[in-house]
């Protein structure tokens, strides 16, 4: 019966234009996108790149040699000779880009740094903040050199620093890798499961809500019993979510060996496509994988899911149209929410209450254990404790949403108020 | 045989059902009657394992409804349904298939029951392609797809047509002769009138009157005479008043009247003759179920039919 259920819901389902259109679609969608982003970061840089005329009025006349010393492929540098007013005029005229205007305290230590820039049109915040960084090291450069400081103190003050981070567990092991990168692993999983739950929860909403607006529901409960309904129909959206995701993950992996193949190596790195092991020089560090994560996010994912999902469904049958559930569905949806915003301190205090809380209580550990579980050292005891609460609400909360689903799906024409679902649940 | 004892149902404690008892036999007609709000649906949810009774029981060939028996069941609802961009052919293997066909079994009688309801055709449309009558024939096709040994029907010919009416009584008697069990729930007595063999009249949750239809008519007398006359039907009014007869209805030289006591039939037909122009007809019949549900419950109690 159950089978004949799931069977059904999720053929009627997969065989939809929609469906088609989104799973194909989806990663093209995706990738015009990537392209489009990528294209205007291009096109930023390339207008960056541009070569700028600089016209610079330099009272004290030392930073602008200092300027001219330096190597830049940016900025065509030209002295103001003439008044302010007269260069300001070149800046309208478009004879120039950029006027420079740099007091003579600029170049003395000790007093306020203060320059300014005249361009036509306002810049962009990168071309403002490149051409401060421009000037910066040398006006630093130059107050320093009233000091005629040694060598060694000028390397000591341009040191640049890279930090790894490796916790040592009890067991002995030295683990690399740093908070950053853990957090960003479990806000990762957190984004996955929070557009899994929307996505397909709104579609299991969407499907009880169908018995209701059909009128299918008294025909059907008439032949299965509501819970193998309403858990079919959970089974066969979880169906298509698994169906959805597997073949973007296909071509997503199609794309890369494709890529691989198409375009050398070199290229790749360059387009940031490279291995996480080629850029662990730069500022992020990868941990290794943790067989064990990955086992806990492929076992909460459904069950965070299974969460949900129930819920969307209860609220489907209690309501006749998305507009009415609203409010209900924001309720629904504020554990998850809440989830993504805590899974961001785990990494500041991973040990704190609110964070142990959070990994265990089952609407937020799906998102919040995975994430704890890369920056604290949770034992296997407690890892499992926390599965197996989350399985067993999820039957708790299936449970009950098939109690409601019964009760609510024969009821036309009216919002449920509180009293009345406490009355569905305690029938029998 | 199905077996209603003793049923009572409430929600949120106002008495939906009280006590109902009644009996339907394999191979008859069952007419369940009784205006909107009289309990009919709150019976027949009772009766497919939708909703339990708070006491009583329900029993089909001696077994208390449960999810065993809802396999032997066919149920049209009042509240129509079908989704609306599934296929017609797809619709019915599903239910079919909860019904406990198998996947061929399912098919074949899906396209089977199609084709018995001329409607073949539509068997790749979808409901939002289909008229209300086409799809009112699905409906009435979701019912029968598994051949059901109780085939339970909530207002069936509410927005037919009489072609389609008159097809789908026949498949109805078809199914007694098949040995069914048939019930029929309606507020529109005169509509299933023909239909029954027998019936169970029902009034707030009560059952007020049961049996055979033709004993039922039987126990209220053929008091009822019909006329058809030319003529002002002055004289119909002068009964009246007298108190000789209660006037059902008279419009157009068509009469309905009841004797009332200590006034008899054939001075009744004397006066007739002699108060019209001409008289053209006149038959002593028994009473309509209406007539009779009027007489048993009142008035009051076929408010909204």
């Amino acid at each position: 019966m159950l089978l004949t259920v799931v069977a059904s819901e999720y053929v009627r389902r997969v065989r939809t234009k929609a469906f088609v259109l989104s799973t194909l679609l989806g990663p093209v969608a995706l990738a015009v996108l990537g392209v489009a982003i990528a294209a205007i970061v291009s096109s930023v840089e390339s207008e960056s790149a541009r070569e700028r005329r600089l016209a610079v009025l330099d009272e004290s006349s030392r930073i602008l040699p200092a300027l001219e010393a330096r190597e830049n492929e940016t900025y065509l540098l030209q002295p103001v000779r003439d008044s302010i007013e007269d260069a300001k005029q070149a800046v309208v005229d478009g004879e120039v880009d950029v006027l420079l205007v740099l007091p003579r305290s600029l170049a003395e230590a000790g007093e306020p740094s203060v320059a300014s820039a005249y361009v036509k049109d306002k810049q962009s915040v990168m071309a403002e903040q490149a051409l401060r960084a421009f000037l910066v090291d040398v006006v630093r450069d130059v107050r320093l050199a009233e000091y005629d400081l040694p060598a060694e103190v000028l390397d000591t003050l341009n040191a640049t620093l890279t930090l790894t981070t490796v916790a040592v567990t009890e067991s002995g092991d030295e683990e690399e890798g740093s908070a950053a990168s853990s957090a960003a692993v479990g806000v990762g999983v957190g984004v996955v499961l929070l557009m899994v739950v929307w996505i397909y929860g709104a579609l299991v909403m969407q499907a009880t809500m169908e018995e209701k607006t059909s009128r299918m529901a008294e025909i059907l409960v008439s032949s299965v019993r509501p819970f193998d309904l309403l858990f079919g129909k959970i089974l066969a959206v979880g169906g298509v979510a698994a169906t959805q995701l597997s073949v973007w993950l296909v071509m997503l992996v199609a794309f890369g060996v494709l890529a691989a193949g198409v375009v050398p190596a070199a290229d790749l790195a360059e387009m940031g496509l490279s291995a996480p092991a080629e850029t662990a020089g730069g500022a992020v560090v990868w941990p290794a994988i943790r067989f064990d994560v990955v086992a806990v996010v492929l076992l909460m994912l459904p069950l965070g899911y299974l969460i949900n999902a129930s819920l969307f469904g209860a609220l489907g049958a209690m309501y006749e149209s998305t507009q009415e559930a609203q409010v209900a569905v924001t309720i629904a949806m504020m554990p998850m929410i809440v989830a993504m915003l805590m899974v961001q301190i785990v990494s500041l205090v991973p040990n704190s209450a609110l964070v142990v809380f959070g990994s265990y209580f089952p609407f937020t550990a799906p998102v919040m254990l995975p994430a704890r579980m890369l920056v604290a050292d949770m034992g296997a005891w407690q890892v499992l404790a926390s599965v197996a609460l989350c399985a067993s609400s999820a039957l708790a909360v299936i449970w009950l949403a098939g109690r409601v689903f019964r009760g609510s799906l024969l009821i036309y024409g009216k919002k449920l108020a509180l009293k009345e679902i406490w009355t569905i649940l305690r029938a029998d | 045989m199905l077996e209603v004892e003793q049923v009572t149902k409430r929600y949120d404690g106002k008495l939906a059902v009280d006590a109902a008892s009644f009996n339907a036999r394999p191979g008859r007609i069952m007419g369940l009657l009784g205006p909107n709000g009289a309990g009919k649906t709150s019976i027949l949810r009772m009766v497919n394992d939708i909703t339990k009774p708070d006491s009583g029981a329900v029993r089909l060939d001696g077994r208390t409804v449960g999810r065993a028996t809802q396999a032997a069941i066919g149920y049209m609802p009042e509240e129509r349904g079908l989704y609306k961009n599934v296929k017609v052919i797809d619709q019915l293997i599903y239910l079919a298939r909860l019904k406990g066909l198998s996947r061929d079994a399912a098919r074949q009688s899906a396209k089977g029951w199609l084709e018995t309801l001329d409607a073949g055709d539509w068997r790749d449309r979808r409901p939002r392609e289909l008229s209300r009558g086409m799809q009112q024939k699905v409906q009435f096709a979701l019912a029968l797809v598994h051949s059901p040994r109780l085939l339970i029907l909530d207002e069936p010919f509410s927005g037919l047509d009489p072609i389609n009416s008159a097809l789908m009584e026949q498949v109805i008697r078809q199914r007694k002769a098949d040995g069914a069990i048939v019930i029929f729930a309606s507020h529109r007595m005169e509509q299933v009138e023909g239909l029954c063999d027998e019936i169970c009249l029902i009034a707030n949750g009560r059952i007020v009157l049961d049996g055979e239809l033709d004993s039922v008519k039987r126990r209220f007398g053929r008091d009822t005479v019909s006329l058809e006359f030319e003529g002002d039907g002055g004289f119909l009014d002068r009964l009246a008043d007298a108190g000789h007869v209660e006037v059902l209805r008279n419009a157009d030289g068509r009469a309905e009247l009841r004797i009332q006591d200590g006034y008899s039939a054939s001075r009744l037909l004397d006066a007739a003759r002699a108060g019209s122009d001409a008289l053209h007809q006149y038959a002593a019949t028994y009473p309509t179920l209406r007539e009779i549900f009027i007489r048993v419950v009142g008035d009051a109690g076929t408010e909204g039919s």
